[in-house]
Formats: C-alpha cells, structure tokens, sequence
C-alpha cells in the first residue's frame, strides 16, 4: 500500500506536468521543454516565500500568480511571434526558455537545496496500512489537479474553444475564437499545473536545480500517451512511475532511470504517434 | 602656445613618471585560477567552498599577502562539464598567466584537468572530491585537499563498527560514478574483513526523487547504511529512508553537504535518532576557536551566519595549503616551481583535521584524518562521538573502480 501511494504520488507530479505539455501541444503545436524549470522555479519561489514567514495558503496563491505571469510573457514576447514557424523553432525556443529560468533559479536563489516544512505530518491509516501523510497529500493533490485540467478541457466552454483550436485553428479562427486569448491561457493553465506540481514535489523532496529533471519523465510520460492526448498523459505518467519504481525496488537501482526511456523507445516503435496520440500529428522525413 | 604646450606636456610627463612610481612601488601579484561549478548542479557545494576559500585568501591579503605580494584569484565556471573545465584551465594558463588551478568540481571533471596540468606543467588541487592520481604513487602535477572516495571508503568500514548495533548487513549507498564505485568497492572490502556482509544499493546520478531508495533500505533493513552521497543527495536518502520506516544507523560521509540541510531532513522525517556523519574536516557545528574564527572570516566576505557550513571550513583549508604552497614557492612563482613547493609540504591546519594536510612526491593526498559526528537533539547541533581516526592515503584493499 505505501509504495502504491509512493508510485502514485510520483506519477501525479508527472502527469501534472505532462498534461501542461500535452494542453500547450494541442493547442499550438510547440513541444514545450522547459516544463520541468517552470515547475521547480516555482518550487523555489514557494520555498522562499514559505521561508520567510509567509503561510502556504498565501505562498502558493502568490506563486500560481507570478507563474501565469511568466506564462503570459513566454507567450506574448517569445511564442506568439513564432506563430507559422517550421515546429523546430517551437521547440529551440522552449530550449532557450528553459536555458534561461535555469539562469534565473542560479541567480535568484544561488542554486541551493531547499527544503520545505510538509504540510501534514505524521501518518494516516487506510486499509491497514501506516501511510505517510505527506505521500498521501501529495498524490490526492496532484491526481485532483490533473482532473480538474482534464474537466476543464473536456466539460466546459472555454474547453470547448481549446478543442476547437486544436482540431483547426484556421476554421476556429474563423468561427471567431480568440486564439491569442486560447493559447495563452494554455500557456497559464500548463504553468499553473507546473507549479502545483513543483510545489508536491518541494513535499516530498528537496528542491534543488537538478530537481529540473522531473520535466524529462514527465516529456517521456506525453511521448508514451501521445503528445495531444490527456488520458495518454495520464497512462504514461503512471507507466514512468511504475518502471522507475519497479528497477529501483526489485532490480539493479542504477537502472532505474533507463526504465521509462526504454519503456518509451519500445512504445515508439511501435506506435510512433504514442499509446493514445494522434497518427496524423506525426511527420517524418 | 609653445608655452601651453610646454605646460600640457610638462604635466603629460609627470603623470607617466607618476604611474612609472606607483607601477614599480606595487610588487606584482601571485595569480592563481580557480575553476569550480558556480551555476551548475553542485552549486550549493562548490560555492560555499569558495567563500571560505575567498575569506582566507582575503585574510592574506588584508594582512600584507605572500612574500609581500597580493594573491591574485582568477576565477572560471565549469558547470560541472568536464571538457569545459580542461578548456578553462588551458585559457587561464595560456591567457591570464595562472600558476596553479585551484579547487575544481566533482570527480568526473578531474581526470581531464589532471592529464592537462602535466602536459602544461601546472599543479591543479582539487577542494571535494579527490580520485585516485593524487594517491600513491601519485601523478605529478595532481594534488588534492578533498576526500579520497578510496580512503573514505575504507574508513567508514572502520567507523561504521561502533556505530552498528550488530555486524550484520552494511548497505552502501552511492550514485552510479566512477568516485562512488571507488567509494563502495573499498567500503564493501573493508566491511567485509570486519565480518560485515555487504548490500550495495547504486542509483543514478541525475535521480531527484528518492521515494523508492527508502522504500529499498526500509525493505533491506540493514545493521547499519553507509551513504558516499554528494551535496543534496545524502539529506534527500536521509529524509527518504526515514520516511519509509527504517529506524536504524545512518552513517553519511561528509561529501561536502551543508549541516543545515541535514537538519532540515530530520525535522522534516521527525526523527533525529541514529544520524552519524563522518568528515575528513570539522563540521561547523564542532564547538572549536577555529570554527568561531572561520565563521567571522566567512561572514566578512557575506556568508550569512545560518548558511556557515563545513563546506566553507573545507574551503578556508583549501585556501591556507593555497597560501602555504605559494610562500613556499617564493617569487618569481611559475607552475613547474609551485609543483616543487606542493610536492613536498606540510600544513597545520590546527583543530580542523587530526593533522597535518601533508604532501610527499609520490603521495599528493597524504594521510587524512576522520571523525564521526552524531545529532544531538537537544542542541540541535552534531557533536563529535570521538576522536579522530587516521586513514593512510596507502590502501589496504584492492578493489576495482569499475564494476
């Protein structure tokens, strides 16, 4: 029971970033790299924030609000000018984004390692079994964050508009959708899912600038369930999860991180457009 | 007009005279490089032991420097890349003139800045990690004040048997580097001949999420867990292992962690029972003059007292074998002539080591000493369980370094 709520509390933090890719994916088609360094700069500012006094309830309100302004300036100063670019230039720029918060993680907060004080302590018994409370928290937290994206993009009517930008933006366009207004707010809702989850990750481990790779498996997580599906984001988060967990646990622990890439390289050749994806996205020469 | 020309040059002359003066009444300085990680992963080790590097070097200096001479630090940025570090090591020899290179990163960029220092006769010292070319017989050019993950491994072996409540499984945990095989190859050989049986747990550098090793060592329950963990990591295992129930002896190897964050790792697992950390230098917890002094130094040149850590006392010993190694020298002072000094030195380094960092031409580690440090809850603070342990830098056990 508590290395399921372990798994699932890891695989959470994953599909909270990876539905941030997949949402920013579908809706203008730029494989966003930088995901991991939004999440963990975001870490860092609730960190600090928690550090000097403040509550967790104001600091990750405050946190949320700078991301979707990040979020904003990433999309107005670098990504709406790139609309109509060849794909590659989508994905250089997240490169040189991601280059860039890294800098600003250094400078802001001197690359340290932070702890934060978890929200609950103790244990909580469920099923029989001693759970740690902080496992708990997190992995409820983030499932419950990723649902609430997911429903947001499938029940409503701004969700409506994001489905409609991603089947074709030119005839939504037309049809008289925003899509300044729609890919932005991707862009805001994809930082927020990013801070949450580098906030859950900030509960259960240290944050630090290596911390950034928590953005790798969660890209593997999208590129195992599809780049635009959600429901794949969410499969290829717990598949990540679980490989990892598996090797660390049951075989050689060096191992460990080589699972989820194999996992994705035989998922791939498979089915190159992922597990849930669609076939038409994929080009290759 | 000829008049006012005479004047202007006049005066033109003066000012050159001047300069001429004040050029030859400033002696010329040692220049030394320093090459660490300042924005790369290990930030949080490498640049604490700058800033006590910094502190003593900057102590020299305010005093009247080295033979009359200010010390002059050039410092580069490898982030933690090992082709970045011999590059800027070749830049700084060829373009600013250093004579040495000082402190350096993590194991993995040694090896290359070691081979380079030989080809351009210029001693390079590392400050953390230390790899087997400065151990005997050692390679010319290659000295080190860090912690032989060799030497380190050894002794924890030794260390680890008062602290196991029975010789029972010694589980060595490490990351998946040339420096932890080393680390956990000599550890399992020690612990072996101590009647220990041995479960090595090695997980891959880059690994930010530490949940499943805890859930591992809590399954193992070993007698006692050995860590050769850098920075960050050997709080996250801590933090993890605790998390997930093991309740036994932890032993960490002081890879250049900061205090605090260990601390934090506990509060954090609630529990503060059975941490044990072992370190070639004093802790800045250890209640000694020199630490105090250390502190003040530290915080002269804007170390907050709250983050003063061993990291910065490492540095300070780093910057006095620095300073001793370029008196030593005298002046003029070039590379071939600083290996001289180095290759056959002895520093006192006072209460921060059990002795001397010593320097012979066939061993540029020298011989260490070890202490062992357990939590004290009341204090809040790590206290020493004992005196120091000598480590001969001359191993006992042979053990491949690659698995």
């Amino acid at each position: 029971m508590q290395q399921l709520t372990s798994v699932l509390g890891v695989a959470g933090i994953y599909a909270l970033l990876a539905t941030g890719i997949v949402l920013v994916y579908r809706t203008s088609r730029v494989v966003n790299l930088a995901q991991g360094h939004l999440a963990i700069l975001c870490a860092f500012c609730v960190a600090a924030l928690l550090a000097a006094g403040y509550h967790w309830t104001a600091a990750l309100p405050v946190t949320i609000a700078v991301g979707c302004l990040i979020a904003a300036v990433i999309y107005f100063a670098v990504m709406r000018r790139i609309v109509g670019e060849p794909a590659f230039v989508g994905l250089m720029a997240t490169v040189g984004i991601a280059i860039l918060l890294r800098g600003v993680m250094v400078v802001a907060f001197g690359g340290v390692t932070i702890t934060t004080q978890p929200l609950l302590n103790g244990s909580i018994q469920l099923f029989g079994a001693d759970l740690s409370a902080t496992q708990v928290l997190v992995a409820v937290a983030a499932w419950g964050v990723v649902g609430a994206i997911v429903s947001v993009n499938q029940f409503t009517s701004i969700g409506l508009l994001m489905r409609a930008t991603t089947e074709n933006v030119v005839l939504a366009a037309q049809r008289g959708v925003n899509i300044d207004r729609i890919v932005c707010l991707a862009w805001v809702i994809a930082v927020c899912a990013a801070a949450t989850g580098g906030f859950l990750h900030s509960q259960r481990a240290f944050v630090s600038t290596a911390a950034i790779l928590i953005g790798v498996n969660a890209l593997i997580a999208a590129l195992i369930g599809g780049m635009d599906s959600f429901i794949g984001a969410v499969i290829g988060a717990l598949a990540v999860a679980a490989s990892e967990h598996f090797v660390l646990l049951h075989f050689e622990a060096r191992y460990a991180d080589l699972a989820p890439v194999c996992l994705m390289l035989v998922i791939l050749t498979i089915r190159p457009w992922g597990l849930f994806g669609t076939q038409e996205d994929v080009e290759r020469v | 007009m000829s008049q006012r020309i005479a004047v202007v040059a006049g005066i033109a002359l003066l000012l050159c005279a001047g300069i001429g003066v004040t050029s030859s009444q400033t002696p010329q300085p040692y220049v030394i490089g320093y090459i660490s990680d300042f924005s790369g992963p290990f930030v949080d080790t490498f640049s604490p032991v700058h800033d006590g590097f910094r502190a003593h070097i900057d102590r020299v200096n305010t005093a009247g420097g080295v033979n009359g001479r200010q010390i002059q630090t050039i410092v580069r940025d490898d982030q933690l890349n090992a082709t970045r570090a011999a590059s800027l090591m070749r830049e700084l020899v060829t373009s600013e003139a250093v004579n040495s290179i000082w402190s350096l990163s993590l194991s993995s960029t040694l090896p290359g800045v070691y081979t380079l220092a030989k080809r351009l006769s210029v001693p390079a010292i590392s400050s953390v990690s230390a790899i087997k070319s400065t151990l005997p017989p050692a390679e010319d050019y290659a000295y080190s004040t860090g912690s032989p993950f060799e030497v380190a491994g050894e002794v924890s072996a030794k260390l680890a048997a008062p602290v196991a409540p029975s010789k029972g499984k010694l589980m060595c945990v490490t990351i998946d580097s040339a420096g932890g095989f080393a680390a956990c190859g000599h550890t399992a050989a020690a612990a072996g001949a101590m009647g220990f049986t041995n479960d090595p747990l090695m997980f891959p550098p880059a690994k930010v999420e530490y949940g499943a090793i805890g859930e591992r060592i809590a399954s193992s329950q070993p007698a006692i867990v050995v860590t050769h963990l850098p920075a960050g990591l050997a709080p996250g295992v801590l933090l993890a292992a605790r998390s997930a129930g093991y309740r036994g002896p932890m032993l960490l190897h002081n890879v250049a962690f900061n205090e605090a964050t260990l601390v934090k790792a506990m509060e954090t697992a609630g529990n503060f029972e059975n941490t044990y950390v072992f370190s070639r230098y004093v802790l800045a917890h250890d209640p000694l003059p020199e630490v105090a002094e250390i502190g003040r130094a530290a915080e002269a040149v804007g170390v907050k007292p709250a983050d003063f850590s061993g990291n910065h006392i490492a540095g300070w010993v780093h910057g006095k074998v620095a300073v001793a190694a370029l008196t030593k020298c005298g002046f003029p002072c070039n590379g071939e002539k600083l290996n001289g000094a180095l290759s056959n030195l002895s520093v006192d380094v006072g209460g921060l080591s059990g002795g001397p960092v010593v320097f012979q031409p066939a061993d540029h580690q020298g011989t260490s000493w070890w202490k062992t440090y357990s939590f004290d809850s009341a204090s809040k603070k790590f206290r020493p369980t004992g005196d120091w342990v000598e480590a001969p830098s001359k191993l006992t056990y042979t053990v491949g370094d690659k698995k």
